[in-house]
């Protein structure tokens, strides 16, 4: 039966995806953690890779496999970060880990990435019950409102206070105690961001690839028809936006890990960064709508290019060369409507990237 | 009372202004169905251009006023260079998603733009534009309380109910007004009909850009002080009036941006500076709820 | 307010109804069920019965209300007035999806098909057997697998009932115009209804192609045991097809009859081609 020889191949994909990020750990910790460039520049790229490319795909979850446009993806990073960050420093003063390197600190630290993005997804849940009864442009307002609430809400938090938040930026003080990896830990506990990235991965493949997903799909392309189906279109539309706030969540978690300090600036719909809620739907739209591969590819790149930019040295280029490098964001903007114009598809034109395909293609341009 | 009225007479003034720009998104909206993020830079665009033409002007010996001509020159420019460079071609290939990409990248672009120029030509953040204003204000004595409205309160709400009105009519009664609204129904019967599609929406950007300029004099008449980013929180207040009026209509952009504006207002002097995002983004939430469509906008049902 | 008369009927259909009524009760019902838009009354006072297995066609002119009928009886519009029943079940108010899952299904007019998708998936989504849960889906146990496989060779079969098979994994929207409406009533079947509504099925069919609809059509009614309600306004191809015929008008039922009755009736005729040229045929 070809259903059952499937069902092995993909679990031996499956079983070889996580044997490799073993592998990996592994390896990592054999690397010394005083190796300069590894641990001052290669691990923090990783990092931000990763929470970047969770962001993105699972806003891509909404926006392109879903169709329903959502321009308020960093409020739920920022309930992510946030909800970790303050559950750490809870538990720090709670007692329950010492010092930053037992065991009982790991479980700390997963229970409050975990926590993040279970607030963040029932946060997404009370949203998007009202908020998706809108549609199209309608809806892209209200999830910006919504992003810009929840900074302004944090802003004014009361209870955070002095206990490490302070209007709104949880100072650097919280990350000597809770959450907030120094470099060494950054290295040490690089798995983590690894595994943050590749569980959330897996989840949304799996989802897009049963039937739950083919449902989602089926709802971007005709409402009315999915309906016609038997499709119980509120429902999913809610659900599947409730599962992108929660991986946006996670990804705010791990967000937390890495900073030394949470500003919800971070976290506005455009600031002058590549992380904010503009720039996630640009990750989006040029990885290919509907392709969670293309839009992590997408975020790479991005992740990438703003690392080059911003540390190699291209501002202290002579002349207006060097200048205009010093305004990143410029330079992007500009790529990006190009882009636009030139490949409106993106990167994959919203199909899935499969290894086997890429090969094949190379292959065959070999030959 | 005094503090009431006074506060009232803020909203109004605020109301104007956003309202001025949220016609500008309305226009663009209702006939190409984009949200043009950069318009909210054009107050930037017009502010830049206000801080150096006044003082030039009035070397001259001019009234300050023929500076808005300036801000509406430079900002019609740039309006109608965003949607020729951009939003045309991305109009011709992309979909409605990609299109409200470009323009949030346009307005990134204007405003990373402003900051490289600023740096260029050693501009102060923060440098203060001259009112157009004449100074001074009208004292009315209420009770016990004296009230002092500003000429240039005054003046602001007078000037853009002025334009409001002309806005409507030419909407409604001239050809071109008709040309639009036919624009914005149907672009391909339009065109049978031998409109200009193209040359349509380049007018509809001229007419919003043009009320940018003329609103960021009356902007930086309340708040003086310039940045490169000030556009795109007023930008997004302007768009916000937009739609809780009924997105794609005219009296609802104006309604809206009164209601914005007397909210924003109000909250600032009787809640808290702070929360005044929040409190105007949860109205929107709250209208959009129960009237999808704005306060005046019609609703559109899919045909089944 | 003046109640609507019942159109009247002749000895031969009532004996038709009564024979059909042997068979078994109505699967879908409604008792003088209307919709107003803004006043308008867009459909009122439509009473029908279907009963199991029976094909049954609506007719009229143009703008008559014969879709509004349909959405009405899936869900999509919610009635001012009256009542829909499947089986004995009340269904005003329930949600679309609902309809689906008591055993409405239907076709569009303008064509709904999901058009990014393959024609494999689209005829998959409509399947309505919750073969496997999201927890197995997402950590990929082994019966999503085999709950995918199942799916894919039930959507499979259905396929081949239409000849869609070799275009399995053909993207829906590049398919011909003809094939996609035969692919969205593949998709309606898979979703296992008791009860198929049609929206003008050979709307922009060629002659050939709506000849072999029509086949499909008799096929369908004779091997699935389904009761196939018709919305046409050819006239021809809903005589040939159709065993009763109901006709409206501005929202209001005018007749009710079988085929070669309602050919000959003076209030259809006067209905198609305006009062003064009625009986000028």
């Amino acid at each position: 039966m070809r259903g059952e020889r499937e069902e092995v191949k993909g679990m031996k994909k499956g079983l070889y995806l996580w044997a490799g990020l073993l592998g990996l750990v592994l390896i990592l910790q054999l690397i010394p953690v005083n190796n300069l460039l590894f641990a001052k520049k290669i691990v923090p790229l990783v990092w931000q890779c990763c929470y970047l490319i969770i962001a993105a795909t699972s806003l891509n979850l909404v926006v392109g496999c879903l169709g329903q446009l959502s321009l308020g993806h960093c409020g739920f990073m920022a309930i992510g970060a946030y909800t970790s960050a303050l559950l750490s420093l809870w538990a720090q003063r709670a007692g329950v880990f010492s010092h930053k390197e037992s065991v009982a600190y790991i479980v700390v630290v997963l229970i409050s990435i975990v926590a993040g993005g279970l607030l963040a997804g029932l946060v997404g849940l009370a949203v998007g019950i009202p908020a998706l009864r809108l549609k199209g442009d309608y809806l892209a307002i209200i999830t910006l409102g919504f992003g810009m609430i929840v900074v302004n809400l944090i802003n004014n938090l009361p209870f955070a206070g002095m206990d490490g938040l302070s209007l709104g930026s949880a100072a650097s003080g919280l990350y000597k105690t809770g959450l907030g990896f120094s470099n060494r830990l950054l290295v040490k506990y690089l798995w983590i961001a690894l595994l943050g990235t590749t569980g959330a991965m897996t989840l949304m493949f799996k989802f897009m690839k049963s039937r739950f997903g083919r449902n989602v799909r089926a709802i971007r392309d005709d409402e009315i028809g999915a309906a016609a189906c038997g499709i119980n279109v509120p429902a999913y539309k809610v659900g599947t936006f409730a599962l992108s706030a929660c991986l946006g969540g996670v990804a705010g978690g791990i967000y937390a890990c890495f900073m030394s300090a949470l500003t919800t600036g971070s976290f506005a719909f455009t600031n002058n960064g590549i992380l904010n809620s503009t720039f996630l739907v640009a990750m989006c739209v040029l990885g290919g709508l509907g392709s969670l591969s293309g839009s992590a590819i997408a975020a790479a790149i991005m992740c990438l290019l703003n690392y080059l930019i911003s540390q190699t040295g291209l501002n202290s280029l002579p002349g207006w060369i060097g200048l205009a490098f010093s305004y990143p964001m410029l330079i992007y903007a500009v790529v990006l409507v190009v882009i636009i114009i030139f490949m409106p598809g993106g990167l994959t034109g919203g199909r899935e990237i499969s290894l086997k395909a890429v090969i094949g293609k190379f292959g065959a341009r070999l030959k | 009372m005094a503090k009431l009225i006074q506060t009232l007479a803020t909203g109004l003034q605020l109301g104007s202004v956003y309202a001025l720009v949220a016609l500008g998104y309305t226009m663009v909206y209702g006939i190409i169905k984009l949200i043009n993020f950069a318009h909210g830079d054009l107050i930037m665009v017009g502010g830049y251009t206000l801080l150096y033409t006044i003082p030039m002007i009035a070397s001259m010996g001019l009234s300050p006023w023929i500076a808005v001509v300036f801000a509406v020159v430079v900002c019609v420019m740039i309006g109608v260079l965003t949607e020729l460079l951009a939003y045309r071609p991305v109009r011709r290939r992309g979909t409605g998603m990609t299109a409200l990409i470009t323009a949030m990248a346009m307005s990134l672009i204007l405003q990373n733009l402003a900051q490289y120029l600023l740096y260029m030509t050693h501009t102060m953040y923060g440098a203060t534009v001259k009112s157009i204003f004449p100074q001074g204000s009208i004292s009315i004595t209420l009770g016990h309380q004296k009230l002092s409205l500003s000429l240039a309160t005054l003046c602001t709400i007078g000037i853009s109910c002025g334009i409001m009105i002309a806005l409507q009519f030419m909407v409604r009664r001239t050809a071109l007004g008709r040309a639009m609204r036919a624009v914005s129904e149907d672009k391909e019967a339009s065109s049978l009909m031998g409109i200009g599609v193209n040359r349509i929406i380049l007018v509809t950007f001229v007419i919003g850009s043009a009320l940018a300029g003329i609103a960021s004099a009356m902007w930086f008449s309340i708040y003086p002080s310039t940045s490169p980013g000030i556009g795109s929180a007023l930008g997004l207040f302007a768009f916000v009036s937009a739609v809780l009026g009924g997105i794609g209509s005219i009296p609802g952009a104006v309604v809206g941006g009164f209601v914005i504006g007397i909210v924003y207002s109000f909250t600032t002097s009787y809640i808290s500076s702070g929360m005044s995002d929040a409190v105007v983004f949860l109205m929107l939430i709250m209208v959009l709820l129960f009237m999808p469509a704005g306060l005046l906008g019609k609703e559109m049902k899919e045909k089944v | 307010m003046k109640k609507m008369s019942v159109p009247e009927t002749t000895v031969l259909y009532r004996r038709y109804i009564e024979q059909m009524a042997a068979g078994g009760s109505p699967v879908l019902r409604t008792e003088g069920l209307g919709i107003t838009f803004g006043g308008l009354k867009a459909v009122q006072d439509f009473n029908i019965e279907v009963y199991p297995g029976e094909l049954l066609g609506i007719i009229g002119p143009n703008g008559a209300g014969k879709t509004t009928v349909f959405n009405l009886l899936t869900g999509v519009y919610r009635p001012s007035e009256g009542a829909i029943y499947i089986g004995d079940r009340l269904m005003n108010g329930s949600p679309p999806h609902r309809f689906v899952e008591m055993g409405i299904a239907r076709t569009f007019q303008n064509i709904r098909l999901f058009s990014s998708m393959t024609v494999l998936e689209n005829v998959m989504v409509a399947i309505r057997d919750h073969s496997y849960s999201l927890v197995s889906a997402l950590l990929g146990l082994p019966q999503c697998a085999r709950g995918e496989g199942e799916l894919r060779r039930r959507a499979m079969e259905l396929l081949e009932i239409f000849d869609l098979g070799d275009k399995w994994d053909t993207v829906a929207g590049s398919l011909p115009y003809g094939r996609q409406r035969m692919l969205e009533i593949a998709r309606a079947l898979a979703t296992g209804m008791k009860v198929l509504l049609l929206d003008e099925p050979a709307a922009g069919m060629n002659p050939v192609e709506t000849q072999e609809l029509l086949s499909y059509i008799g096929r369908i009614s004779r091997e699935f045991r389904v009761a196939i309600l018709l919305i046409e306004h050819d006239m021809s191809l809903v005589m040939n097809v159709c065993r009763r015929i109901q006709v409206i008008n501005f929202g209001e039922t005018i007749a009710l009859g079988l085929p070669e009755e309602i050919a000959c009736n003076k209030q259809v005729i006067r209905a198609y081609l305006g009062g003064d040229l009625a009986g000028g045929e």
